[in-house]
């Protein structure tokens, strides 16, 4: 029925209250003496929120940083502090506001522990290390081994597995709270509901025209990383698929008529999602992002769901399919089944000086998706949170040539 | 007879050649993070890239212009045939570069063996379980390159090999710490990077006669320094400039713990009575690691510390590779700590080749700085 439907911004605005909220509630938890920790954007939420700890992700912070144009200056005041500009801008912009006791919502409360990841990259174990350092609390950091070619071996498993159910004993120890683990099952069921749904979301992007866009679903994607293994996020996700499926029904798209489909890769330029909004004005739009599909959901893009009956070993697969921890062959693989599934006609590779492990290997995906699919590329170089690293202007006017020649 | 480890840098490519010749398989690998006593005991020499500087054209095409020269230099002579001899490629995590380099490395040339090895940062019972499998499975892996199986006689064997070269290049430290003026630091530094390069057994040889040669006049004076971070090939066997500033200011490298050869220094396979060699492998792999990644600054700055109190030290030079992500994230860190403690220290971002002018200028400011002021806390 048409009164129950909501727009695109009514979505937005459930997903920017509930953000509001949630940073809300970790202030509430610091001020009753419930215990906050920091973790990277790849930390186990399931996990941590079974065990009653609420959980601060200073880089989903540093985004809104990005949007509220604050992103310069706090990189800025890390780099007066020898953090160096070479360094990541996630890193640079969340420590500035460390140093600087400030953010887009005021400071973070500070944190009791830290989960940090050596697997991941080399930001999240080292800016970890530094945050430990300043706030003088203790510092977990998990490790893991490469999954190179997307075929994860017995002990690799094992390993990671090992190092959830030492997190869980670390946890108990710095907060007291017994691990439960019917709780922590609960918690892995909601996560992988979540991903199933939004799933379903990613799928139906595939319909001409795209229902929804690359806009929409970065900011879908704060639920899947920040809200993992919490009801909240099932809730959101069921509600964006059952408005993007009415879109699809009544054949409503980002743009009417599609001339473009683009694929992008890698992380949006937080302080100008603008730039999606130029591509959509040309008639472009982002149909499949490497961002909202292959990063946190990797596991699930590549067929994967949580039905192994054991709460660690689902969370332990979706760990080790983060893009951060799968090598090329995997990547390579994923690029081409976005490019070619969901209909693009072009791609646009964005060589992230921030994010080495996602942007070193590009001109290997570039090379194939044209070999194979005929689907050239555009490249731009920038930061994903660093302003001073981007021109809009020479980005139009290189882009207008690059949807030109296509 | 005069023994010049700069020789085997110069010819770095004949010893594998030459256990190519005799039937072994070369292993390319970077780090010493990886488990080359497991490899040796196979019969495959393990080969340590060194860094080469140049214009890395090849390179600009497939990777960012913000990786390290390492990587660029490691990609350039991969492709350009420089090892075509290789039998595989093993790389230890010790950056995101790396590892992602390993993939870039394993799609051209997919009939090539690529590994990346991980050795755990913690040091729990799960992480020993894995590196535990982890190594027998990577026996099998080389076994079905064409290496001799697995064997605790060959790998005891192999223990006791590096675990006499860990030895000797301690000696070596031990004599340098001792009296800086007995032995030029690029004759250290090319000894180690030696080791990665030729086999073992042949090293110990060299080094138990390059020991001997060493002679204790007297004792030399000058500015004591200590060198952290990472030196390409070029500046230690070709004489580079970073040396000849040294020798001209009179400043005397007493330790360093530059990023090659790191683990052959500190680590010696404890010999445990009928322990299981494998056992004892896998100990030595558990963290914390040497590489800035895998271990916390606070780790590190310990050890420069005690360097400086053991050898009486006076500062520290830092030579920090451009984009270098762990370095540079421990170094707000490092240099805070050793400011804590009166260890002055000078950060001197390094490429490839080292840029006379600027260089010269910042060290010798440095060294005029904390000349006659020595580290005593």
């Amino acid at each position: 029925m048409k009164d129950e439907r909501l727009s695109n911004e009514q979505i937005s605005q459930v997903r920017k209250d509930y953000t509001k909220s949630f940073y809300a509630r970790i202030r509430q938890a610091k001020k009753e003496g419930r215990p906050v920790t920091y973790t990277t954007a790849l930390g186990p939420t399931e996990l941590l929120y079974a065990m009653g700890v609420e959980v601060c992700m200073p880089e989903n912070y540093v985004t809104i940083c990005c949007a509220k144009q604050m992103a310069k200056g706090f990189c800025e005041e890390a780099e007066t502090h020898s953090i160096s500009p070479d360094l990541c801008s996630y890193a640079r912009c969340g420590l500035g506001m460390m140093y600087s006791m400030d953010g887009p919502m005021g400071a973070l409360p500070e944190p009791d522990f830290i989960v940090g990841a050596v697997s991941a990259c080399d930001p999240h174990a080292k800016w970890w290390e530094l945050k430990a350092r300043h706030y003088n609390v203790p510092l977990f950091l998990m490790d893991s081994s490469y999954n190179f070619k997307g075929q994860i071996k017995p002990h690799q498993e094992a390993w990671m597995i090992s190092e959830l159910k030492r997190l869980a004993d670390f946890v108990e120890e710095q907060t007291g709270n017994p691990f439960v683990e019917d709780d922590f099952r609960e918690c892995v069921r909601l996560s992988g509901e979540a991903h199933s749904t939004f799933a379903e979301i990613q799928e139906l992007r595939k319909h001409i025209p795209a229902p929804r866009g690359i806009r929409e679903m970065v900011g879908d994607l704060f639920y899947l990383i920040t809200q993992a293994g919490r009801r909240e996020s099932v809730e959101y996700y069921r509600m964006v698929l059952k408005e993007t499926r009415e879109r699809v029904r009544r054949g409503e798209g980002v743009l009417d008529e599609e001339k473009t489909r683009l694929y992008f890769h890698n992380i949006p330029l937080w302080f100008n999602l603008q730039i999606f909004d130029w591509l959509a004005a040309q008639g472009a739009v982002v149909a499949m992002d490497f961002y909202t599909n292959h990063v946190w959901h990797g596991f699930f893009f590549d067929g994967g769901r949580f039905d192994s009956e054991d709460p660690f070993r689902d969370l332990a697969r979706k760990w080790l399919f983060f893009d951060n921890h799968v090598g090329l062959p995997v990547k390579l693989s994923r690029s081409l089944i976005s490019a070619r599934e969901w209909g693009c006609q072009g791609a646009i590779f964005f060589s992230n000086r921030s994010c080495k492990v996602y942007s070193i290997g590009q001109p290997e995906q570039i090379s194939a998706l044209e070999q194979e699919l005929g689907v050239r590329s555009f490249t731009f170089e920038a930061e994903m949170a660093d302003p001073r690293s981007f021109s809009m202007d020479r980005w139009k006017e290189h882009m207008c040539m690059f949807l030109d020649f296509l | 007879m005069q023994i010049d480890f700069g020789d085997v840098l110069r010819e770095r490519h004949r010893w594998a050649l030459e256990h190519k010749e005799k039937g072994g398989l070369m292993m390319g690998c970077y780090s010493a993070m990886v488990p080359e006593e497991l490899m040796w005991s196979c019969g495959v020499l393990p080969v340590q890239f060194l860094m080469s500087s140049g214009d890395y054209g090849e390179s600009q095409a497939y990777l960012p212009p913000y990786v390290c020269d390492c990587s660029k230099s490691i990609f350039e002579e991969y492709v350009n045939g420089t090892y075509s001899y290789l039998d595989g490629l093993m790389v230890s995590h010790v950056c995101e570069t790396i590892r992602s380099l390993a993939g870039i490395l394993s799609v051209r040339r997919p009939d090539r063996f690529v590994h990346v090895f991980t050795a755990p940062a913690g040091n729990d019972a799960g992480a020993r379980r894995y590196l535990k499998s982890e190594l027998i499975g990577l026996g099998d892996k080389l076994q079905s390159l064409g290496a001799v199986p697995m064997s605790e006689e060959r790998l005891e064997e192999a223990i006791s090999v590096y675990n006499e070269n860990r030895a000797l290049i301690s000696e070596l430290y031990r004599v340098r710490g001792g009296n800086p003026g007995s032995v030029e630091p690029e004759e250290v530094l090319s000894a180690v990077l030696s080791a990665g390069i030729m086999p073992r057994p042949q090293h110990n040889q060299m080094l138990r006669g390059f020991l001997k040669t060493i002679h204790q006049g007297p004792e030399k004076t000058g500015t004591r320094i200590i060198l952290s971070g990472l030196l390409f090939e070029n500046e230690v066997a070709g004489r580079g400039n970073l040396f000849s500033i040294f020798r001209e200011s009179n400043a005397l490298v007493v330790w360093d713990d530059l990023a090659t050869g790191m683990r052959y220094r500190f680590e010696r396979i404890e010999d445990l009575e009928g322990g299981d060699p494998l056992d004892r492998l896998v100990e030595s792999l558990m963290g914390p690691q040497p590489a800035p990644l895998r271990s916390p600054a606070e780790g590190k700055a310990g050890q420069l510390l005690q360097a400086a109190r053991d050898y009486g030290g006076e500062g520290v030079i830092f030579l920090i590779p451009k984009y270098c992500d762990p370095i540079l994230f421990n170094i707000p860190t490092l240099t805070q700590i050793l400011k804590e403690h009166g260890l002055p220290a000078l950060c001197l971002e390094v490429s490839g080749s080292l840029p006379e002018g600027q260089m010269r200028t910042r060290v010798e400011a440095f060294l005029e700085m904390i000349s006659g002021s020595p580290f005593n806390v």
